[in-house]
């Protein structure tokens, strides 16, 4: 049975105003869901001053937690419980506690969600200011973030997997929001159905962790995270239970943070709103796998093989995604790609052990990327929706403040020190180095070839918009309004600043706060250390990706009809078409899929429906058919039967009391 | 020929209450089939007042009882005999036969 956490308990009591993070944002999406169909204007300061409350919850957490310093106490998993003691719902032995767990990992998204959502939100008003729809817009932006942040508060999967759907719902909701526009109704089905696919394995995997140990005290498992991962270090999950559970549960984190081969929703995903876009990447929507996997990443550290999937898929996702970011001509798309590399690369960080190294990636990559969306976003408000990098060019001299800012993103994302981006992906180097993994020198050369790719695109999106020569003449054009300035600006601030404060300035304390627990599989970093050799070649591979994108794209030192032979050709076309992805999984919906639910909906027709429901049916009324016709409609008819059935009733009668008739 | 007895009285009852029943499947005229109705309802007063009379003598509860079933059958058949003329109205006969809207 669930015993009261005793760290709830003594946990400082200020800390259960966390849960009104959430509770602001869901109040904040019902009024204004209310009003959306009224002509009220200026309804988004409701969501502006609720993301302003929440950072300041955000400051008060994060100030309570760094003060009590609870690692010490060897407390890093706080429950805080909604309502003390009375459980939200009992299964059977099971005990449902509606609770917050609040350690490092929690204070770091509670952050980032924070912060992003705050300046996405203050973007939007400008943005979205002509569209008929916006306080709808709001009230979904502040849906989907409420969503987010009772995911990464909650104490139990269950509670995950409630927040888990609703993140699906707010992102499908947002995707779509242009509905007029097929291809965002079709991004939308695409996102939910995709993930929906990581969700059953997600399902079955909370049951199988959740249901299948004994505890010493006789109860039947438990849902909430600090005993399972407290059941299976004391080894009370068979391997296989613990393998399959840790596997599906990744299947759901790859198919919420677009690992590959459930990536394809996410540059689809381009077809919302670009502020939701810079939302879903940043902070709401993709980090939720990645967070899923570090909360639960002492169950891959005892499961080796799902330890080993989580590896390989995570390095798959970010050598193909970052190929795939390569060809685009989109903007958004290629942003999008980006995302899912990057993506690719947490993930084989986690796998590797870096766990907290890869959040602190999702957290510097959280800022560049939306700072990238964001400017992309400015991009498309000023060429009217333009988003063809091939047609953009020379718009350095149009949007000066965007052109720093996007350019700061981009060599954060590339790892050119002292960005934000650098110290996060040496770290995880340094975890792929000192973790003790199998094949770390295939490892360390695949991610070096990775940092090469994601500088080079990073380049070339760079040069082809801001730099080249333009092909297009372009009409008023102008800078962005402050408005959504000033977010860009301050994102770009973060992505300078963060890196150098949590692994320079502060590193003690505040990569202290993202330790989780250590295990001692690992000698993990939890903290930045300088390592000359592995800077030199990280960035020296990030800087040749830049000379060799300036060379290719600006100096176009190399022609480009070598491209288009041969074997780059093949390349070319195999990578531009995405790798085929999309269409094979066509081809199985079309072939398989659509084959076996012919068969299912002949078995339901002909054996269901036909035999099973309108035959009875047919019968009886078949019957009555034949059996109208003694209604004659003649009153002595009628007369007729009442009196003979009351004679036969009064003859049985007879019969019953006095055992003869007459 | 013996003492009047409550056999009697029943067995008259239940000649009237046959009559009656025949009438009412066998008569296609609907004024008759009310006459037979009437036959019927006072076959079960006449074995009501019997029983009343020679099992209940102290007391005269039946009879009471059965001054008021003959009051309400008298505004029955006032009813019922409205009812039949306004059915003569419409239909232009009485005809039991004629009348059978109510089938399928």
């Amino acid at each position: 049975m669930y015993e009261i956490n005793e760290a709830a308990l003594q946990a400082p009591s200020n800390l259960g105003i966390v849960w009104w993070a959430p509770i602001l944002y869901i109040i904040s999406f019902v009024v204004l869901g209310v009003l959306s169909r009224t002509k009220i204007k200026y309804t988004y300061f409701v969501p502006i001053i609720v993301s302003f409350i929440s950072i300041g919850i955000f400051i008060t957490v994060f100030s309570t937690y760094v003060s009590n310093n609870w690692e010490r106490y060897g407390c890093d998993i706080i429950g805080v419980c909604w309502n003390g003691i009375d459980p939200w719902f009992v299964i059977g032995d099971i005990e449902m506690h509606f609770g917050a767990i609040i350690d490092g990992l929690t204070v770091t998204m509670l952050g980032l969600i924070s912060i992003v959502g705050s300046l996405v939100i203050i973007y939007s008003v400008s943005y979205m200011h002509d569209d008929p729809r916006k306080t709808w817009y709001f009230s979904c932006i502040s849906f989907f973030i409420a969503a987010m942040l009772f995911l990464v508060l909650a104490n139990n999967l269950l509670l995950i997997y409630v927040a888990w759907e609703l993140v699906g719902l707010g992102s499908y909701l947002l995707i779509g929001f242009w509905y007029g526009k097929q291809t965002a109704v079709d991004a939308a089905k695409k996102a939910f159905i995709t993930t929906r696919i990581g969700d059953v394995g997600l399902m079955v995997g909370i049951l199988i962790l959740g249901t299948s140990f004994t505890t010493s005290s006789g109860a039947i498992g438990t849902f909430h995270i600090p005993d399972i991962i407290l059941a299976a270090q004391q080894g009370m999950y068979s391997t296989s239970e613990l393998n399959w559970g840790c596997l599906l549960i990744f299947l759901g984190a790859m198919g919420k943070s677009a690992q590959f081969p459930l990536h394809i929703w996410l540059p689809d995903a381009m077809e919302g709103p670009t502020p939701v876009s810079a939302l879903i990447h940043a902070a709401t929507m993709v980090t939720a796998g990645i967070y899923l996997t570090a909360r639960l990443f002492p169950l891959y550290e005892i499961s080796t093989i799902a330890l080993t999937v989580v590896t390989v898929i995570g390095l798959i996702t970010a050598i193909i995604a970052a190929s795939m970011a390569l060809v685009m001509n989109d903007l958004k798309k290629i942003l999008a790609y980006s995302t899912v590399s990057h993506l690719g690369l947490m993930i084989f960080g986690i796998g590797t052990g870096g766990y907290a190294a890869a959040m602190l990636h999702l957290v510097a990559h959280g800022f560049s990327k939306a700072l990238l969306f964001l400017s992309a976003g400015n991009i498309m408000h000023s060429l009217h929706e333009e988003t063809d990098i091939r047609k953009m060019g020379n718009l350095r001299h149009y949007m000066p403040i965007t052109t720093i800012c996007f350019l700061i993103g981009a060599l954060s994302l590339s790892g050119i020190p002292p960005l934000s981006g650098y110290f996060s992906k040496d770290m995880l180097l340094h975890g792929v180095t000192h973790g003790k993994i199998d094949f770390t020198n295939i490892y360390f050369l695949l991610s070096l070839g990775f940092i090469f790719l994601s500088s080079l695109y990073m380049t070339r999106v760079f040069i082809l918009v801001f730099w080249s020569k333009s092909t297009t003449e372009y009409k008023d054009i102008h800078e962005a309004p402050k408005t959504m300035n000033i977010p860009i600006i301050i994102l770009t601030f973060f992505s300078i600043v963060f890196g150098i404060i949590t692994c320079l300035i502060y590193q003690d304390t505040l990569l202290d706060i993202m330790h989780l627990v250590t295990w001692g599989f690992l000698d993990t970093p939890l903290h930045f250390e300088f390592d000359l050799i592995l800077t030199i070649l990280s960035v020296g591979f990030a800087l040749s990706g830049i000379i060799a994108g300036y060379f290719l794209y600006q100096e176009n030192y190399v022609n480009k009809s070598v491209f288009n032979s041969g074997l780059f050709k093949s390349l070319n076309s195999l990578i531009s078409q995405k790798y085929y992805l999309d269409d094979a999984y066509n081809w199985i919906v079309s072939n398989v899929v659509n084959k076996v639910t012919a068969i299912v909906s002949y078995i339901d027709r002909a054996f269901v429906n036909d035999i099973g429901i309108n035959s009875p049916g047919e019968a009886i009324r078949a019957t009555s058919n034949k059996l109208r016709y003694i209604q004659t409609g003649k009153v002595y008819n009628y007369a007729l039967f009442i009196v003979l059935s009351i004679s036969v009733i009064v003859l049985i009668w007879i019969f019953l009391e006095t055992g003869k008739i007459l | 020929m013996g003492e009047l007895s409550l056999i009697h009285i029943q067995i008259a009852s239940i000649v009237l209450f046959s009559i009656g029943i025949y009438g009412v499947l066998s008569r296609r005229n609907a004024v008759l089939i009310l006459l037979a109705i009437e036959l019927m309802l006072n076959a079960v007063n006449l074995n009501l007042i019997g029983v009343s009379a020679f099992l209940d003598q102290s007391r005269f509860l039946g009879h009471i009882l059965i001054i008021f079933i003959i009051t309400i059958a008298a505004a029955e058949v006032a009813l019922a005999l409205a009812i039949v003329l306004k059915l003569y109205k419409e239909k232009r006969n009485t005809d039991v036969d004629k009348l059978d809207v109510l089938k399928w």
